[in-house]
């Protein structure tokens, strides 16, 4: 699980310019972005927010070539660290999604695909090799695949040793 | 001929103070004008100017507590103007400051010390719920146009957050905002 103090931080974001319609409620960072909320941390080049309609924020799509993400884990697990050309952070819903050369890397272990997507509340990952709508310009579907590598259960196969 | 001689010199004498008189009389009067026209030509207490487009429509409310109006330079000495635009779809903003200068020829407002820009539907002035207020030290607002622009430091205080940046533009018919450089924003959750 992801520290619970991320989910009630301030979200704080750094820009060089930034544009903001009031009336959709958008606001768009642009030029060296950091949007920051506790551990959580998004680096890009340009970062949309949408509000709903109490005005409160519930969404920042990150653009990047490619836009970073991380967050620290609950206990000593570490850094869960994610990358992709566009990273769609749902501020409410605590999901992640990330599209195009997408990776996520957690305890060692490795996500790659085109699209990844990361429940930050209960860790689950869905990958997907290549969305079923998404097609090049030429028409085909570019091949693409999920590679995993999980790292083996360090703990457990040390007692196996052992006990050989 | 001595006589002839002294005549000719009163007469000389006589014509060269006319001619001193009358170049002393139009420098003073030129002066004078000059003078005259820096001066204002009117002054007002309180005053209410009210623009309306070609569809009969309110476009500005203009008020200042006092106004000095200067012909020569076309333009008006403000103390703490305010004033009240609207946008193309009716929503209003409020814009006022401390002091401010107007000139006529480019419909030019600039606004300076404690100025604060300010939604109506949100009206912070009001002290209503969903205040949000944009401050700065200096403001130049187009009044044509109805663009506000500043190169100066700007915050923006509301309740989703607050925003620090450094130069602006809001185009009010387009509700946008930009802001030019170090943007920092936080949002309350």
């Amino acid at each position: 699980l992801s520290l619970e103090s991320d989910a009630n931080a301030e979200i704080t974001i750094q820009s060089d310019r930034a544009n903001f319609d009031r009336k959709t409620g958008i606001a768009i960072y642009i030029g060296n972005v950091i949007l920051q909320q506790g551990t959580l941390l998004i680096n890009a080049d340009e970062i949309t927010l949408y509000s709903d309609q109490n005005q409160q924020l519930n969404k920042a799509v990150a653009k990047g070539k490619p836009a970073h993400f991380q967050q620290q884990m609950k206990g000593d697990k570490g850094l869960t660290k994610a990358q992709g050309h566009l990273i769609t952070y749902m501020t409410q819903d605590k999901k992640v999604s990330l599209l195009t050369e997408a990776v996520l890397e957690q305890e060692g272990n490795s996500f790659s695909g085109n699209y990844i997507n990361y429940n930050i509340i209960n860790e689950q990952i869905t990958a997907k090799g290549q969305i079923e709508t998404q097609g090049t310009p030429s028409g085909e579907q570019p091949s693409g695949r999920i590679k995993m590598i999980i790292q083996p259960a360090k703990s457990a196969e040390k007692n196996n040793n052992e006990d050989a | 001929m001595r006589k002839r001689f002294l005549l000719l010199f009163i007469v000389a004498a006589v014509g060269l103070g006319l001619l001193w008189i009358e170049d002393y009389t139009t420098q003073s009067t030129q002066e004078n004008t000059e003078g005259v026209s820096l001066l204002p030509d009117y002054y007002g207490e309180g005053l209410k100017n009210r623009t309306f487009n070609d569809r009969g429509e309110l476009e500005h409310q203009f008020d200042a507590r006092r106004s000095v109006h200067f012909p020569s330079q076309r333009l008006t000495e403000l103390t703490e103007p305010r004033v009240k635009t609207i946008a193309d779809d009716g929503e209003v903003w409020i814009i006022q400051s401390r002091s401010g200068t107007h000139f006529e020829d480019d419909k030019r407002l600039i606004l300076k010390d404690d100025v604060q820009v300010s939604p109506l539907e949100s009206p912070a002035l009001s002290n209503s719920e969903d205040a949000a207020i944009i401050r700065t030290n200096k403001l130049t607002f187009f009044t044509q146009s109805k663009i506000a622009k500043t190169d100066q430091p700007v915050e923006v205080i509301s309740l989703q957050g607050h925003i620090d940046a450094v130069g602006m533009i809001i185009t009010i018919d387009q509700h946008r905002v930009e802001f030019l450089s170090q943007v920092k924003s936080k949002y309350v959750p």
